[in-house]
């Protein structure tokens, strides 16, 4: 099924409006994108590019909702969507990793260089998304900057628009919830 | 912890970070008074702060693109094909994925190979791979691994095999070398099995140690015959070597060719036939490996991993394990014949060799009496290689020696020549007689050029020959080198003396030479061709600038062999104008010969040589007629190109070519005033123009990434050193300039023809508005602070190159702000819009002068020894530019009518520098700076002709 830019302008647009459920629509529609979009990328690797987040979800962007689109009300909302998207993919992918090395079950050889994710790394990815839910109990608009900064590589700029906040704001909550986190993780780890 | 104490911690936090760190503890103390843990929580949280300034500040994309990877391997798990249930994945490689699964049927473990789709696509190798599979899954020995059943299912094929826990003698091998007796216990096994294999007509063609298992039965051997399937051998050599298009690479890549390649024999990279003496060859590689733990061939690029198969021989194993005896190393070595009539002529008579050497133990010194034709000279080859320590120079040595004795060789030979240390290499250029190499290395911030003997070692300095830019051409005889250097033409007479000045080139494109001592050349970028006598005198004007076709340059000349035509190209704004013409030094008249905008070479017996898109091509060229006829072939790929149009290769008169492969990348790098290198900035690109945003937060720039030639318009943010592009068409995109809000991007580009304007947003969106449609070409330059005014060059025919002004405002009619005979470029404004910096070359060389924006008034001359790309400190008083690879500063003062400028002075001197932008404050430099950690080394192809024939 394709969807044309003008549903998921709507879905955006009634998102942005609090309905919830335009969200469950949404999400699975950016999941797609972003997944095939990266699956391209992954395989123009070998000629010169790299996979980067930020380009990534600008180019869904474009993609899905397309040039035409005025509004930057819709461009912020989707780039929040966007982001929680990337955190979800990510943090599952992590864990089922983080979890095969523990159970030290996996058989899993492989030749291919690039697929080679440390376990440290994904550990990391773990650790901080456990600290963010923590960080969502105390602070949740800090939580969502930095998904929105590390999980979907917004500047500070777009994520001020996502927020409707100032950039001034999502520089301070930005300095704040990553010196929390970073001593979460740490306290985690002693 | 609740939400309200989490707040009052940051609010606390936040203002302990507006106080000076000395002042910090008292005011803690004020502000908790009694609540300890408030203070302890603050303190403790400072005390990440400064570790905190890197932390997430990068996406996790290598999380994500490892995902990626295994998520579509992953995919798999679970399906059916056939009968067979995927359980989990096993390993992964160029000829697909390899998983464990289930035989439903048979209630087995089995292994399912996935072939790649683009193996499988092609009807006739299909039908070759399937005939080949049924004889191999006819095949039952204890060392082979078993085919069971071969299948297709919703476009997938799929293998079924012997399902074999182990590990592979790749993954043994990366740990070291075998002990002997193990190493002759497998070798044995494999070699009976090759036997058995080869009884059966069945050649394995890709034996190498990720194809053989070590299990607790012994070696089993995998994939046999399965290389059939792959694209067939030439055209993975031709390749491998050549780059070709960029999805033939991809195809290769995926064919894991370089790893292939190391265990190939000879006779495979020449497209020779193959047969069981070909495994032997592998075979050979293949225990040369498991006794020593090295590699038996070597090369730092697949040409020259190609050129040590075809003519180097490995040490012998002996001198790497001492423990191995003198009939193992002649064992191997005669696996490792280079012709396969020398070769041992069955896998049975391998095996017993190696039981006899097995039983004979270490001592064994004399096995049946090995004889073949070319021992001499094999001998001398392996003596000459352990001198040399088995370099490239053997390989070297030994190919010219060859190629002297038999000039009439057939088959093209290559070998490359790395450079040495960090050197970058640029220009080859061969000597007619094919023998001697010149070429340009920059080593300590010096370019300087070298010449290398073929056949020696050890390039030599050719002094004089400082601050060289773009390639020398040799004279016909030999006996000189032209060059150009610092402003100048000079010629060097290579038995010695000093250089020469012939003439002035201030920014040359190319010469030649011919035998009656004519030297003709282009001494600037903007300029037609010249004639002069190699003895000296003055200089003529050749060529003639074509009004008609809006040329801007004549440039890349190139003697035919007459001594009378030639070739250059002719460049136009016009992109159906920019094309290679022939011209006569008798007559006026020139004829095209072919729409490509690139130097170019002539070669016998009737080939032209150019490069279309980053490839060297070759066609045939009628030297009566003066006429390409026939197709255009590629010959190389990835040569190595600039903007100029200069192609990275030479050819001699009795078919030695040259070339250098790749584009030298530059590094984005910030300096402060004294030269010191502070940070680095995205990743390395050729970066052709850069320009900081008004915010400084992000930097335009225009840049080649290794695989476009044509640059694009791209934005780093520079905190986080992340790069996206802003434009991404196939066409030039070149010159950005920020609007005075950061909100726009204005640049040229030659999409719709000619190098026109163009605007864009910063943030990406939105389509490109096109500023001005002209033939003329139009670069930009500059956007005024108050947003009204672009600078733009453009090329007038009498005029050369000037200065417009296209206002933002009303009709937009651009009018000239400076049009002279002279050439004028690099224009921007001052800071408060008053002034224009620019580069004109009215005093002969290109020197920085200062002018009034509006109104009338002199011009004031800034740099006194040469200067290009100047910029402005954002206060206005202080001008920096170029000048020869050094950053020149000039303290200046504008009044109401007057401009002073100071004495230029040097603040620090970087190699090969010619973008950069500066802050506002004066005090930091974002300076592209050339990257020599990774060289393309230069290829030499011998007798390169013969690939065309085949």
């Amino acid at each position: 099924m394709t969807t044309s830019p003008h549903q998921i302008s709507h879905l955006l647009a009634r998102y942005s409006n609090g309905d919830q459920a335009a969200l469950d629509q949404l999400m699975p529609l950016v999941y797609g994108r972003l997944r095939e979009m990266a699956k391209r990328y992954m395989r123009a690797q070998s000629i010169g590019h790299t996979l980067q987040t930020t380009a990534l979800i600008h180019e869904a962007y474009l993609k899905l909702v397309g040039q035409e689109e005025k509004g930057w009300q819709n461009r912020a909302h989707f780039f929040g969507v966007a982001a929680q998207a990337m955190r979800h993919i990510l943090v599952d992918y992590a864990r089922a990793r983080h979890a095969a090395k523990r159970g030290g079950g996996a058989h899993e050889v492989s030749f291919d260089k690039a697929a080679v994710v440390t376990a440290e790394r994904a550990a990391e990815v773990v650790a901080l998304d456990d600290a963010l839910r923590g960080l969502a109990n105390l602070a949740p608009r800090q939580s969502r900057v930095v998904e929105l900064r590390y999980f979907g590589g917004l500047s500070v700029q777009e994520t001020a628009e996502v927020l409707k906040v100032s950039a001034e704001t999502v520089k301070r909550d930005w300095r704040m919830a990553k010196v929390w986190l970073l001593r979460e993780l740490q306290r985690s780890k002693d | 912890m609740k939400p309200e104490r989490y707040k009052q911690i940051e609010e606390l936090y936040h203002l302990v970070l507006e106080r000076t760190p000395e002042e910090r503890a008292r005011f803690l103390e004020q502000s908790c008074g009694v609540d300890e843990a408030l203070r302890r929580e603050v303190e403790s949280l400072l005390s990440y702060d400064e570790h905190a300034r890197y932390f997430i500040e990068t996406p996790p994309d290598d999380v994500a693109a490892a995902m990626l990877a295994a998520e579509q391997k992953q995919s798999m798990v679970g399906r059916t094909l056939g009968h067979y249930r995927i359980v989990s994945l096993l390993g992964s490689g160029g000829m697909g994925e390899v998983y464990r699964a289930t035989d439903i049927r048979l209630d087995r473990t089995v292994a399912v190979k996935v072939l790649p789709y683009h193996l499988s696509s092609n009807p006739e190798q299909r039908q070759r791979f399937e005939q080949e599979a049924r004889a191999v899954s006819s095949l039952s020995h204890p060392h082979i691994c078993a085919l069971y059943d071969v299948g297709q299912q919703d476009g997938i094929d799929y293998l079924v095999m012997e399902y074999i826990e182990g590990e592979s003698l790749a993954d043994r091998l990366a740990k070291g070398p075998l002990a002997v007796d193990h190493a002759l216990r497998y070798a044995i096994q494999v070699a009976d099995a090759l036997d058995k294999a080869h009884r059966a007509q069945l050649v394995h063609r890709d034996l190498k140690p990720a194809n053989i298992m070590l299990t607790k039965s012994g070696a089993k051997l995998l994939d046999f015959g399965l290389a059939k399937l792959r694209v067939s051998n030439s055209e993975i050599v031709v390749a491998a070597q050549s780059g070709l298009q960029p999805e033939r690479v991809c195809l290769t890549r995926e064919g894991m060719i370089v790893g292939t390649l190391q265990y190939m024999a000879p006779e495979q990279l020449e497209a020779g036939e193959v047969d069981a003496r070909t495994d032997i060859f592998s075979f050979g590689a293949v225990l040369y490996e498991m006794l020593t733990g090295k590699s038996a061939f070597i090369g730092n690029s697949q040409a020259s991993l190609i050129g040590a198969i075809l003519h180097a021989e490995p040490p012998a194993i002996s001198t790497i394990q001492p423990m191995t005896s003198a009939a193992l190393d002649r064992l191997v070595k005669k696996c490792l014949a280079k012709d396969p009539d020398q070769r041992w002529q069955s896998a049975a008579d391998v095996a017993d060799e190696l039981r006899w050497v097995a039983d004979a133990g270490p001592e064994a010194s004399a096995a049946a009496p090995v004889k073949t034709r070319g021992q001499n000279r094999k001998r001398l080859g392996w003596i000459v290689a352990s001198l040399l320590l088995f370099g490239l120079a053997a390989a070297l040595a030994f190919i010219v020696t060859n190629f002297r004795r038999a000039p009439t060789e057939v088959s093209a030979t290559r070998f490359v020549i790395s450079p040495s240390e960090k050197q970058v290499l640029l220009y080859p250029s061969i000597s007619p007689d094919g023998r001697r190499l010149v070429y340009a290395a920059s080593t300590e911030g010096k370019q300087q050029l070298w010449i290398r003997q073929l056949d020696s070692v050890t390039p030599q300095l050719l002094p004089g020959t400082d601050k060289t830019s773009y390639p020398p051409f040799w004279s016909p005889d030999g006996r000189y080198i032209a060059f150009f250097s610092d402003g100048k033409l000079k010629k060097l007479q290579l038995s010695g003396g000093p250089a020469q000045s012939l003439a002035d080139a201030s920014n040359p494109r190319g010469g030649s030479w011919n035998r009656e001592g004519v030297i003709i050349f282009a001494p600037d970028g903007t300029s037609p061709l010249y004639r002069l006598s190699a003895s000296g005198g003055d200089r003529t004007q050749l060529t003639t600038l074509d009004e008609s076709r809006h040329e801007i340059s004549h440039r890349w000349p190139f003697f035919l062999p007459d001594g009378h035509h030639f070739l250059f190209v002719a460049r136009s704004p016009q992109t159906e104008n920019t094309a290679i013409y022939v011209g006569s030094l008798d007559s006026k008249e020139t004829k095209r010969v072919l729409s490509v905008d690139s130097s170019m070479a002539y070669a016998a017996p009737g080939y032209l040589l150019f490069a279309r898109e980053g490839t060297l091509m070759v066609q045939p060229f009628d030297i009566d007629e003066l006429q390409v006829t026939g197709e255009e072939i590629s010959v190389v790929g990835q040569i190595s190109w600039a903007l100029s149009a200069i192609a990275g290769f030479s050819v001699s008169e009795n078919g030695v070519l040259t070339y250098v492969t790749g584009n030298p990348a530059t590094q984005l790098t910030w300096f402060d005033r004294s030269g010191t290198e502070l940070r680095t900035v995205g990743l390395p690109a050729g970066y052709i123009a850069l320009r900081l945003s008004p915010d400084e937060k992000r930097v335009v720039v225009a840049r080649t990434d290794p695989v476009a030639v044509a640059p694009d318009i791209s934005l780093i943010d520079l905190a986080r050193g992340v790069t996206s592009k802003l434009t991404s068409e196939p066409s030039i995109d070149d010159f950005p300039v920020w609007s005075p809000d950061g909100s726009q991007i204005a640049f040229s580009s030659n999409r719709a023809g000619p190098m026109n304007l163009y605007r864009k947003l910063s943030s990406g969106a939105g389509k490109e508005e096109g500023l001005i449609k002209s033939n003329q070409g139009e670069h930009m330059q500059d956007w005024s602070p108050d947003g009204r005014f672009l600078l733009y060059r453009t090329f007038g025919v009498k005029t050369k190159s000037d200065i417009w002004v296209l206002p933002m405002f009303g009709e937009r009619k651009p009018y000239p702000f400076l049009e002279t005979d002279f050439d004028e470029s690099f224009a921007i404004f001052s800071p408060d819009g008053r002034w224009v910096a620019y580069v004109s070359d009215e005093a002969g060389a290109s020197e920085v002068y200062v002018r009034r924006f509006q109104g009338s008034g002199g011009s004031w001359r800034i740099s006194t020894d040469g200067g290009t790309v100047p910029r402005w400190r954002r206060d206005g008083k202080e001008l920096f530019y170029i000048s020869g690879g050094k950053l020149m500063a000039v303290d200046v003062k504008a009044s109401e009518s007057n401009f002073e400028a100071g004495a230029p002075r040097l603040l620090f001197e970087k190699s090969g520098i010619s973008n950069y932008d500066v802050s506002k404050d004066g005090q930091k430099f974002l300076i592209a700076v050339p990257v020599a950690s990774s060289p393309d080394p230069i290829t030499v192809v011998l007798n390169w002709t013969a690939d065309l024939k085949r």
